[in-house]
């Protein structure tokens, strides 16, 4: 999600039982990125992805 | 008398009114403005007024699972600062909001920022002294505020709409404190909005439509119902360029002057849906005109805001004088829909 | 004088949900992607999954689109997702 959702992110994870639950964090918005933005995100999106999948 | 020991809120000890207020407000638990405090017996009297049992199940919020009890709103319900007599077009608004088609959680979570509009039928409106002439869509009536505040504190308290949090709006407006209206039955020839979407006449009933920002129009300077008619369509076109193209639930609110001159034409709701499904159109070129040029690309497809003429509903309202009307567009295209629920009736009885 | 009021909340005790367990690699995994349909989620997934593919050894990737980002996603959409490795559900903005 983007940076200005954590806090949402963060209820609901609550509300489902899962408060801990990580989540990969960008920049907020994604809406009105050119491509080469989007691209950037996409890699640091899916560093923190693989992080997480692959956490103990 | 429902029996208080029946009631299974959580009990809280204060030194009197002003403290419930101070502790409800540190607590996150009202709109900003003060609240009634919700002591055992003036929730047991609302729910003495509807003949509901404190553990009914008015609604479940799907996508959470929540249950959403007639004690759990009644106590929001006293705080709002309604009296007994209201609760049943609280209970009956809100589980017009659990209907499918409402879309709740998305209605009310939405960065769109959207409010629940209230619209009553039949006679209850008279029996609670509901306004639906002069500020029809803002103060002076205390069942039309506390009833509309209701359902906001229902969101804020049992869904956990709170700003920041599940209530993701970026702004918000104004009718989010409260937007209840009453339609001017005794003042206007037309059917009433409930009895057109199915509601028996006779029966009270409570029309509840996930909008935006109502927006206000004028035009005093004819008596032809299709310029009229035009204005507001014009408004619609305004909406779908400047906020949301998709197209959904309006409504239209037309108050005495103008509605005069529409009936002394002969048009009832059905011509004025007719008209306006025909009238309020954009195409996607359009976009370029209003700052949205980069995806206004592809097909110049024309988007209608309405449907079909069936998903207008007009509402007869407001004060005697004064070429107005308001056209209170939908939150966002079709995903929430308009429900209308029956008060205090079993329709399937 | 003192007086009992109501606590106004849903005092809904939610049951502690549980993790899936940790993945050794990504390498060979099928990787679910979620699209929640709003605009440029698209493109980002494009190079999500060339990333996944290049750098982290993904077998396959299945891309899945909501079809109202407002709603959850239907069943049937979820069913699919469920038998890959992993999903990565994008974006909220």
């Amino acid at each position: 999600m983007t940076d200005r959702f954590t806090a949402t992110a963060r209820l609901m994870a609550e509300v489902c039982g899962l408060p801990a639950y990580p989540f990969a964090v960008v920049p907020h918005p994604i809406s009105s990125n050119t491509d080469a933005e989007l691209r950037e995100k996409a890699a640091e999106a899916m560093r923190q992805c693989a992080a997480i999948l692959q956490s103990r | 008398m429902l029996s208080v020991v029946a009631l299974r809120s959580r009990r809280l000890e204060v030194a009197d009114e002003l403290e419930a207020n101070e502790l409800y407000q540190r607590s996150g638990w009202t709109d900003g403005l003060p609240i009634v405090a919700p002591t055992e017996a003036r929730v047991a009297a609302c729910l003495e007024a509807a003949d509901m049992a404190a553990d009914e199940v008015l609604g479940t919020e799907p996508v959470r699972h929540l249950l959403l009890t007639a004690e759990k709103v009644a106590v929001n319900a006293v705080m709002a600062g309604c009296l007994p007599a209201y609760f049943p077009v609280v209970a009956a608004a809100v589980q017009a909001m659990c209907e499918e088609p409402f879309l709740l959680h998305g209605a009310t979570a939405s960065t769109g920022g959207s409010a629940p509009v209230l619209i009553v039928n039949g006679p209850i409106r008279r029996a609670l002294g509901m306004n639906a002439t002069d500020n029809a869509l803002a103060n002076g009536s205390r069942a039309n505020a506390t009833i509309g505040r209701a359902v906001r504190l229902v969101l804020v308290n049992l869904l956990a709409c709170v700003p920041g949090g599940l209530d993701r709006s970026t702004l918000g407006h104004p009718g989010k404190f409260t937007f209840c209206l009453a339609e001017d039955e005794e003042g206007s020839p037309w059917v009433p909005l409930a009895e057109e979407r199915g509601i028996p006449r006779g029966a009270s009933a409570v029309t509840v439509v996930a909008c935006a920002p109502p927006r206000q129009v004028m035009n005093e300077w004819t008596t032809d119902p299709a310029e009229i008619l035009e204005t507001f369509a014009a408004e619609m076109r305004a909406n779908m360029l400047g906020y949301s193209i998709w197209s959904g639930n309006y409504v239209l609110v037309i108050p005495k002057q103008l509605r005069d001159l529409i009936v002394a034409a002969g048009w009832q709701k059905q011509e004025i849906r007719e008209y306006v499904h025909r009238a309020a159109r954009v195409r996607r070129s359009d976009w370029h005109r209003v700052g949205k040029g980069r995806v206004a690309g592809g097909e110049d497809t024309e988007f209608a805001a309405l449907g079909s003429p069936e998903d207008l509903l007009v509402v007869a309202a407001g004060g005697p004088a004064g070429g107005f009307g308001m056209v209170v567009p939908p939150w966002f295209g079709s995903k929430s829909r308009a429900v209308t629920r029956a008060i205090g009736l079993c329709l399937e009885c | 004088m003192p007086i009992t009021v109501l606590d106004p909340t849903a005092e809904v005790v939610t049951p502690a949900g549980g993790m899936a367990p940790p993945l050794r690699s990504l390498a060979g995994k099928t990787i679910g992607l979620l699209d929640n349909g709003k605009v440029n989620v698209g493109g980002f997934l494009d190079h999500a999954e060339a990333i996944l593919r290049a750098e982290h050894g993904v077998a396959a990737v299945l891309r899945r689109r909501k079809p109202n980002m407002s709603a959850p996603a239907p069943a049937e959409l979820l069913a699919e997702l469920v038998a890959c490795d992993a999903v990565i559900s994008a974006v909220g903005d």
